[in-house]
């Protein structure tokens, strides 16, 4: 008896004092810097809601704020991260703009993002009110279905949907792993170890892990297919202008890594008369793709990528009737 | 007993905490990388 608590105590008391001394170091050094993975499950926790809707599987807390990769984010009564809005239409044209977290305008400033931008600058041809949808970890399915849970009742003239290679993915289930997004530690160890995977196994970095979500009639990407053609049907009955723009990815853009996904996403758009811009090529220019990223271990837009975003997008965007 | 046991075995107790230290730093300097994972959709 005496024995086993001695070899409990041997194994217990370490992992302890390591847990608590790492969990403290880890914090006293994450207010000083940032790592992505610890930011998504502080979002998590501090902005996610279980939807009743197992199509749009969770949504903004509303009237939330919350401090995230450095920048302020908060929501509405809606849960967007935009000012209020009034149902009814004051005489401005009304846009929509559906998408995940690069709509959302992860780790910029609201200013920045660039849903803030293509406002200000569309105000300036005609009086304009767009209306942010994204949000965090969204695919195709959930931006449609939340857009018909929250955004139709704004009565929009245009909806854009901003798709990303990841919008094929799967809705996303809730994390089980003990700890996750509580512990800065945990989550610590959880992002590491994956990306210690990644680096040591093919097949589990990001280039392949997308590339496989369009291959030969993938499931991803057929759900995708299908909540498009779902929202080409609603802007007929509600008689709203529909477009799509395809952000890069942000990885390598002159010879840009999703060329062929990005294909196959045109050519379903154009073969069922939705007009679409993809944005890669224009950014083909940019050679050192880093210096467009939030942080190092983060490919979101940084500031500087939503300016180009809104500049790239503008005139498609204004040329709608 | 708790007290009696961690004099007897502090350098052991401290060799761990040391040795889970080192291999967290190494974790973190060896991943320390841009980014090679997609963004990760587990954390919900």
């Amino acid at each position: 008896m005496k024995r086993t608590a001695e070899l409990l105590f041997l194994v217990l008391v370490p992992l302890g004092l390591f847990l608590a001394l790492g969990e403290l170091a880890l914090r006293v050094y994450l207010s000083r810097h940032i790592f992505f993975d610890v930011e998504m499950s502080r979002y998590a926790l501090a902005l996610k809601l279980d939807s009743k809707n197992p199509r749009i599987g969770h949504h903004h807390r509303p009237n939330a704020v919350a401090r995230l990769m450095g920048v302020t984010v908060r929501t509405n009564a809606d849960g967007f991260r935009d000012d209020e809005v009034a149902v009814a239409k004051d005489g401005r044209r009304r846009l929509v703009f559906l998408g995940d977290s690069l709509t959302l305008g992860w780790g910029v400033e609201r200013e920045q993002t660039f849903e803030h931008l293509l406002e200000a600058r569309l105000n300036q041809m005609r009086p304009t009110e767009v209306i942010n949808l994204g949000v965090g970890n969204y695919n195709t399915t959930q931006e449609v279905n939340l857009f018909l849970d929250k955004g139709a009742k704004y009565q929009p003239d245009q909806v854009v949907l901003f798709y990303f290679i990841n919008d094929a993915e799967p809705v996303p289930q809730k994390s089980r792993f003990p700890g996750l997004g509580h512990s800065r530690l945990v989550t610590f160890y959880w992002s590491r170890l994956k990306a210690l995977r990644a680096r040591l196994s093919p097949g589990t970095r990001f280039a392949e892990y997308y590339a496989a979500l369009y291959r030969g009639g993938a499931e991803g990407w057929a759900r995708s297919a299908d909540a498009l053609l779902e929202l080409k049907r609603q802007s007929v009955a509600r008689g709203f202008d529909l477009r799509v723009v395809l952000l890069p990815e942000l990885h390598d853009l002159v010879d840009y890594t999703f060329r062929k996904e990005h294909g196959i996403v045109m050519d379903f758009l154009r073969a069922n008369g939705i007009p679409a811009l993809d944005l890669a090529p224009q950014f083909a220019k940019e050679h050192d793709p880093h210096s467009l990223w939030v942080s190092l271990d983060d490919a979101h837009p940084n500031a500087r990528a939503h300016g180009l975003i809104a500049d790239y997008s503008l005139n498609f965007l204004a040329e709608a009737p | 007993m708790a007290g009696a046991l961690i004099r007897k075995y502090k350098w052991y107790l401290l060799a761990i905490v040391g040795l889970y230290a080192a291999i967290s730093l190494w974790l973190f300097f060896f991943t320390d990388s841009p980014q090679n994972v997609p963004f990760e959709y587990e954390i919900h």
